[in-house]
């Protein structure tokens, strides 16, 4: 990289972030890369595990759901014609990308502290690459998820074509919230716990594995908690992934929106916290 | 253009949070107290690197090296002030970044490099380079935790090495891993160099700094002290900074002698006259080299002008004790080691660098002109010295452009050979060891103390009075008579005749013949000759016989008196003695008396071969040359005459020998007594016949 000056003053700003990446691409790429063969050296079935795991997590809750809490849970249970487990994957499937993506790049400067403290490098690409393989198991889980859908009987739209401004969004939302805390984590290991119990609660305040409407056209839960609910933007998000793949509709715009208005002011907050951070990020480490 | 331009910078570590207490320190808690501003790691530091320069870093642990190096790799910021860097940088201070024990070798050469800045493809380029200068081999599909530390540098360095950044950090990375690795990281850092790469270097060994950097940087609690050539920031280092136990100076009228750790640098006026590496000992057993610097070291007596340092060794039950006198820009240094049990010793070297603008050395009697060190020279070369038996040295630059060195030495230990050799072009010096290499059967040294040698050095020659300085040396171990030089050197004279020399090979000796083995005097153990006006006595001894041997050296109108003398300690038998000369090989005629003959020409390679047949006493006898010029050996009128012997020596030394010799028959051998005995009392002869 003859030709390319570093001069400590400039290293706050972002627009130089992005054509770096795009020539760090081999960079971030290979750490994805090294993450995937990683995670399944040793094993016996390799990389069946990442078909596997959301299978059985599938599974489980859905014997939970519809068979031990049959009667009890049938609340949660929406109606109409997709079956539950569709219904459940459906929610799983995307949540747990948002999960794992948002708890791996909160731990990944840590975890790559070697390479932070000795190489210099654009410091984004970690939170990044750590998004990688949980990005590569969603388009797995999702592959997965048309496959059981059209399997136990149902159609596939051009709806489903939302599907990809969908992700934009996810995506966006999920790498805004991975900068903002993976540099804050460097800084207070708090961080770190707090994204692990949020996203735990997260989950059962996400219509994973229920429907939205089970919060805002239930009479018994008061009217702050629908709207509070609603300020997560997962929710809009979950159930707009079901319209467009189950149930063949477009989402709702008020669905949509609120996520990506979230998206654009993490992404935005996100990027400007993380450049302030990065270039000192060695010496937290 | 600089490649580095580093501006002003100060760096202060911010606290972190949570680190003192459970309740944190920057954290809650903090707020609620007072907090002490911590010291800045750096302040005020200023410099800038052209491409192509190598700097090195050096200064005292908690002076902010790392600190400086870490925001010149570009890995943290300086909290105010600004650095430029242009180009990538690869940083070996550590080693492995970004290497995943999982992964096997191969993964992670690619994966490294991705990292230092290389695309897939130019790695696809150079994958088999990196592989070879490693040395790993087949290992390089086995996941990197199967391999041993020395495996994984290896392959770091080699990797970082091969990235082909524009300015590479390194630090003592190079002392890492075995011996042939080491050499191999060195050969690449001076390629690198010759490429025009920038190389920053930190170390502590300031020789390996003053070696290899063209500027030395020195920072002192974040502070930089000096920028300069290598020496001037070196010594500044040693002389404000590195004042601990290890260190000694002396000073002179103009000259300065420092004692660092082991190694000892000499200055005349104001300037090194050695180089890096100075004056230093190394030590060997079991095969493996014990340079003395890696001793313990700490001063006994530290005065201006004379010290005693001692170091322990780490790894040999040894003390290295250095003594240094300073007396008027002359330095006397004795060596010496303590051991506190008997232990193994294969060798002991003493190591002098010289600038390689030395480039004449006269030893007594000749003088070589050492060869320029060609960049492809990766090993040492050694030199063959004229004199082997020399017993100190004269270098002088051409042109007198560097002062003059001028060494003499007294070995404690008679098997100490001393050898002249040209360094590796990376090291770039001459280099004059005194060696003494036990033999095999020989190796375990007892317990007690041992001197190697004591070096006499006369610090205030310059190029004017280098030569009457040296020859004033010289004239200590001199005795003359007429036209006739006689030089005792160590158990031999060497004979001049106005300069040109008349004796060669074993020049003139005694010999003993002690249970059919012949010992000659140089193989004996000789101390300094002391001069009593006009005399000169020498005296040995041997270490294997109770016999000391004592040669009294005297002008006389007649020629050079020499009086060999044998003090026995013990009662002693001797199968036959002799005294010899050995000539040049123009000497072509022999005259014994009663018989004479001509020097015919060598016949066999090593085997000396009589030429007489009848050993009639007499009292003189002589070699001719062509111009009328006669050298021999005589004695006097009052003493009984001696059996004569001339001989040719073989090819390989190509000398005409002269002897007078007492050779018994094998059933009455010579008995001595304890006490003195004369053997030998003439002179050596010098005459011209006017042609």
């Amino acid at each position: 990289m003859s030709g390319h000056l570093y001069s400590s003053t400039h290293q706050r700003r972002i627009a130089p972030v992005f054509r770096e990446l795009v020539r760090s691409r081999q960079l971030l790429l290979g750490l994805v890369w090294k993450d995937i063969r990683v995670r399944y050296r040793y094993t016996a079935i390799g990389f069946l595990w990442a078909i596997l795991e959301p299978v059985a997590l599938m599974l489980i809750l859905t014997f939970v759901f519809s068979v031990v809490l049959a009667d009890k849970a049938a609340f949660a249970r929406p109606s109409g014609d997709t079956p539950y487990a569709v219904f459940l994957l459906c929610g799983l499937v995307f949540w747990q990308f948002f999960s794992n993506a948002l708890n791996n790049a909160t731990q990944s400067l840590l975890e790559s502290a070697n390479l932070v403290r000795k190489v210099r490098f654009t410091r984004e690409i970690v939170p990044l690459a750590a998004m990688g393989y949980p990005l590569v198991n969603l388009l797995i889980g999702i592959a997965l998820l048309l496959v059981l859908h059209l399997l136990l009987g149902g159609t596939l739209t051009w709806h489903a074509l939302w599907l990809l401004p969908l992700l934009v969004v996810q995506l966006a939302l999920a790498v805004g919230l991975g900068l903002l805390l993976s540099c804050g984590n460097v800084r207070y290991r708090d961080v770190g716990y707090m994204v692990s119990v949020a996203l735990i609660f997260g989950f059962y305040a996400s219509p994973v594995f229920y429907g939205l409407e089970f919060v805002t056209a239930n009479k018994s839960i008061p009217a702050w908690v629908s709207v509070a609910y609603q300020a997560n933007p997962m929710a809009g998000l979950i159930t707009a992934y079901r319209d467009v793949m189950l149930h063949a509709t477009n989402p709702a715009p008020a669905l949509i929106l609120w996520p990506a208005l979230c998206a654009v002011l993490s992404v935005g907050v996100g990027l400007v916290v993380f450049r302030r951070a990065a270039p000192t990020l060695s010496d937290h480490l | 253009m600089p490649i580095i331009t580093v501006r002003e910078i100060s760096k202060h570590y911010p606290a972190r949070p949570g680190a003192k207490a459970l309740f944190g320190r920057g954290g809650i808690a903090s707020w609620f107290r007072a907090e002490e501003p911590s010291p800045p790691a750096l302040a005020g530091v200023s410099l800038s690197v052209e491409p192509g320069e190598s700097l090195g870093i050096i200064g005292g642990n908690g002076s902010g090296k790392s600190t400086l190096l870490k925001i010149l790799a570009g890995v943290t910021l300086p909290t105010s002030g600004e650095v430029l860097v242009e180009g990538r940088v690869a940083s070996l201070l550590e080693l492995g970044a970004g290497f995943h024990p999982m992964l096997t070798g191969r993964e992670n050469v690619y994966l490294n490099a991705t990292i230092l800045g290389l695309r897939r493809r130019e790695v696809d380029t150079i994958f088999d380079d990196i592989v070879a200068f490693s040395g790993i081999g087949e290992f390089i599909d086995q996941p990197v935790d199967t391999y041993s530390s020395g495996m994984y540098v290896r392959i770091a360095f080699s990797v970082a090495v091969h990235a082909n950044p524009d300015i590479f950090l390194v630090d003592e990375v190079l002392a890492v891993g075995d011996e042939a690795f080491q050499r191999k990281c060195r050969r690449k850092i001076a390629e690198l160099k010759a490429a025009g790469k920038t190389i920053i270097f930190v170390s502590h060994d300031l020789g390996i700094v003053n070696a290899l950097c063209d500027r030395v940087v020195l920072l002192n609690r974040g502070r930089m002290i000096e920028r300069d050539a290598p020496q001037a920031a070196i010594d500044y280092y040693l002389r404000q900074i590195g004042h601990a136990s290890g260190i000694h100076r002396m000073q002179g009228p103009c000259s300065e002698v420092i004692f660092s750790h082991g190694r000892i640098s000499l200055f005349h006026a104001g300037k090194e006259i050695t180089a890096p590496g100075g004056l230093g000992l190394t030590l060997q057993a079991f095969e493996q080299p014990h340079p003395s610097t890696e001793a313990d070291w700490n001063l006994a007596c530290a005065e201006p002008d004379r010290f005693i340092a001692e170091g322990t060794m780490s790894r040999m039950p040894l003390t290295v004790t250095w003594e240094g006198k300073l007396d008027d820009d002359v330095l006397t240094l004795t060596v010496s080691f303590t051991a506190q049990q008997h232990c193994q010793l294969d060798a002991a070297t003493v190591q002098f660098f010289l600038p390689l603008t030395l480039t004449t050395f006269h030893l007594g009697a000749g003088a070589i002109d050492t060869p320029d060190i060609p960049p492809t020279a990766l090993e040492p070369t050694a030199l063959t010295l004229p004199d082997a038996g020399s017993r100190g040295f004269l270098a002088v630059a051409p042109d007198g452009n560097a002062p003059p060195v001028s060494l003499a030495f007294t070995p404690g230990d008679p098997r100490m050979t001393v050898q002249l050799i040209n360094t590796d072009y990376m090291t770039g010096a001459r280099c004059v060891t005194f060696a003494t290499q036990r033999p095999q059967s020989d190796r375990e040294i007892p317990a007690g103390r041992h001197e190697l040698a004591t070096f006499h050095l006369d610090l205030g020659m310059t190029a004017d009075n280098a030569r009457e300085r040296w020859s004033a040396l010289d004239e200590a171990r001199t005795v003359r008579a007429g036209a006739l030089t006689v030089k005792a050197g160590r158990g031999r004279l060497a004979c001049f005749e106005n300069g040109q020399s008349l004796t060669h090979a074993v020049h003139a000796q005694a010999m003993l013949c002690i249970g059919q083995l012949w010992v000659l005097s140089d193989a004996l153990a000789w101390n300094t000759p002391e001069r009593r006006g006009d005399t000169l006595t020498l005296e040995a001894r041997s270490l294997r016989f109770p016999l000391r041997l004592r040669w009294t050296l005297g002008s006389e109108p007649h020629g050079v008196r020499w009086r060999v003398d044998l003090i026995a300690d013990d009662h002693i038998t001797l199968d036959g003695h002799n005294v010899t000369l050995a000539l040049t090989e123009d000497f072509r005629r022999w005259n014994l008396g009663d018989e004479q003959g001509d020097f015919p020409p060598f016949h066999d390679e090593q085997a000396w071969r009589g030429l007489n047949t009848r050993y009639t006493p007499t009292r003189k006898i002589t070699a001719a040359r062509d111009e009328g010029l006669a050298v021999g050996l005589s004695i006097p009128e009052d003493a009984p005459p001696q059996h004569p012997s001339a001989l040719n020596t073989g090819s390989a030394q190509a000398a005409r020998v002269l002897q007078f010799l007492e050779n018994p028959a094998p059933s009455h051998p010579l008995a001595y007594a304890p006490g003195e005995h004369c053997l030998f009392n003439g002179w050596i002869t010098l005459e011209r016949e006017d042609v």
